[in-house]
């Protein structure tokens, strides 16, 4: 029993030590700098091929930043309403409220 | 018998001399004193080569050409890699003019993307060289990001700085399936 115990108790540990080990890249993302999609809506897409897997990989990055901006904006006018209850009046008042345009898709 | 008793003496004096030679500690080991010598070179360089040639050889390749590996390998290499191997836009750094053996720039196209040099570069990764500054990735990375790091790799020579710093910055979806 007391082994058994004891197996269990390192298989645990070197879970927790594995994990902890590992390289994970949600460490990296806070303070990370954001792709710069601008630029690159900006550059001549004449001379890119979109079938290139670089162009494709880029695609993908900025609409998933696109996707990630919009859901940050939705939580942000979320948080904003939660403030301020549901007096529409109030909220109509409020001076920066339609700063939260829609975001220019970059594709 | 006089000749085997001249090969007895010789290999002794010899043995002799090079344990003299490692104890005196004239050998030098800074990394930015001269570089070896043709002879230590080669032996250290063909030592290495054979060496991975061998323990990379029956590793299988995956299919490679999936976009979204260059989104996982690229972040990975511009957190453990950019430092050493430098990035598109950048000539040298701390450590790669400070490193001895030099780590190689990664940026300028060396070799062709076959089989071999993929296993290889995978191997290196994965496992690190001994004595050379290149870390053994493979304690914290599971060999699919690995994989994804050696697919970054190949197209890293075709970018520019902007396609770069899109395909390394580490947005949302980035690495979420880790």
């Amino acid at each position: 029993m007391v082994n058994f115990s004891k197996v269990v108790l390192g298989l645990a540990a070197v879970l927790v030590v594995t994990t902890a080990h590992a390289h994970d890249p949600s460490e990296h993302k806070k303070g990370a700098e954001k792709p710069d999609c601008a630029a690159l809506a900006q550059s001549n897409r004449s001379a890119m091929d979109m079938n290139d897997p670089i162009m494709q990989a880029m695609r993908k990055q900025c609409m998933d930043e696109y996707q990630d901006d919009k859901k940050e904006e939705r939580h942000h006018h979320e948080k904003e309403k939660g403030h301020h209850g549901d007096d529409h009046h109030a909220k109509e008042k409020m001076p920066h409220d339609n700063h939260h345009g829609e975001k220019k898709k970059p594709y | 018998m006089r000749f085997i008793w001249h090969s007895i003496i010789v290999c002794t004096l010899l043995f002799v001399a090079t344990v003299g030679f490692v104890y005196s500690g004239i050998y030098p080991m800074a990394a930015d004193s001269s570089p070896h010598n043709k002879i230590t070179f080669w032996l250290l360089e063909t030592l290495r080569e054979r060496s991975i040639a061998r323990a990379a050889q029956d590793i299988t390749v995956p299919n490679l050409d999936d976009p979204a590996l260059l989104l996982m390998g690229g972040a990975d290499y511009n957190d453990m890699c950019v430092a050493c191997h430098l990035k598109p836009g950048k000539t040298a750094s701390d450590m790669s003019v400070g490193l001895y053996p030099a780590p190689p720039n990664l940026v300028l196209a060396a070799q062709a993307s076959d089989d071999e040099q993929l296993r290889r570069q995978f191997w290196i990764i994965k496992h690190g060289i001994r004595a050379s500054g290149m870390p053994a990735w493979g304690s914290g990375h599971d060999d699919e990001r690995i994989w994804a790091m050696v697919a970054f790799l190949q197209k890293l020579p075709a970018l520019n700085p902007l396609h770069y710093q899109i395909l390394t910055a580490r947005s949302t979806g980035t690495g979420a399936s880790h």
